[in-house]
């Protein structure tokens, strides 16, 4: 990534739950996969920026990932294979109840991610008394 | 053994299914043997309501006992109700289904597309 200079990330640390990990790291995969093989890790003026947050609605706290590359013009859809947009664009709101949006820009690729945050109890904790 | 593309023809399976990876490879295990997946739902609240909406054009369902950290009981209290048969699709052993519900058959997993498809079809229509 020399002379390309190195990708920005920028927020608070967000804790997440196992399930939230494991679907959300298959997404991150294919952003940097497709950032290495067609987009902002790639370009010699390319660039990549990521900055995390956690907002609340009226449906709770929500984490919200926003992933922006440019200095990447001329990418389209057909440059993410068809299962890589599927699990960021198919698989996050299924699983995650996520809201996503990816956008192919004149000037690259974009994602923004708002994922709820619940915090559940595990499905077959031993019972306490006084529990929630 | 290799399964029959016919093994489950024209029957109409609802899946029920919270991760949308395991939710796929499902749909396809059963498309394979020529089921007609009518819908694939992640939450109880939803599965419950299109039960109850389309009890008559399901023929048998898939449910994962886990979904979103709810066990899906409902989910089969709705089934039953409407008659519908169905296999319990678990990652946990039989110790932890409940006493009522330990009746219905399991695929444990990671299940093959053999073991499911055999599932379906011992639970008839």
């Amino acid at each position: 990534l020399a002379g390309r200079g190195l990708p920005r990330v920028d927020g608070p640390h967000v804790p997440l739950g196992f399930e939230q990990v494991q679907t959300l790291a298959l997404a991150l995969h294919e952003l940097a996969t497709n950032a290495m093989k067609h987009g902002a890790l790639k370009q010699e003026n390319g660039h990549l920026d990521v900055s995390r947050s956690v907002q609340k609605d009226a449906h709770g706290e929500k984490a919200v990932l926003d992933w922006r590359e440019s200095g990447v013009p001329g990418l389209t859809r057909a440059a993410m294979k068809g299962f890589g947009r599927e699990l960021i664009e198919q698989a996050l709101s299924f699983t995650l109840h996520a809201n996503v949006a990816l956008k192919f820009g004149t000037d690259g690729l974009s994602c923004h991610i708002e994922l709820p945050l619940v915090h559940r109890a595990p499905l077959f904790e031993v019972s306490q008394a006084g529990g929630e | 053994m290799v399964v029959s593309a016919t093994a489950l023809q024209n029957r109409r399976v609802l899946v029920v299914e919270d991760d949308y990876l395991v939710a796929q490879i499902v749909t396809d295990f059963l498309e394979d043997a020529g089921a007609n997946v009518i819908g694939q739902i992640g939450r109880v609240d939803e599965a419950v309501a299109f039960i109850h909406q389309n009890g008559a054009t399901i023929d048998c369902a898939v449910v994962d006992l886990n979904l979103h950290g709810q066990k899906s009981y409902p989910v089969a209290d709705a089934l039953a109700a409407n008659g519908i048969t169905f296999v319990f699709a678990t990652g946990y052993d039989s110790e932890v289904v409940g006493a009522s519900y330990g009746k219905h058959p399991r695929c444990e997993k990671p299940f093959s597309q053999d073991t499911l498809v055999a599932a379906l079809v011992a639970i008839g229509r």
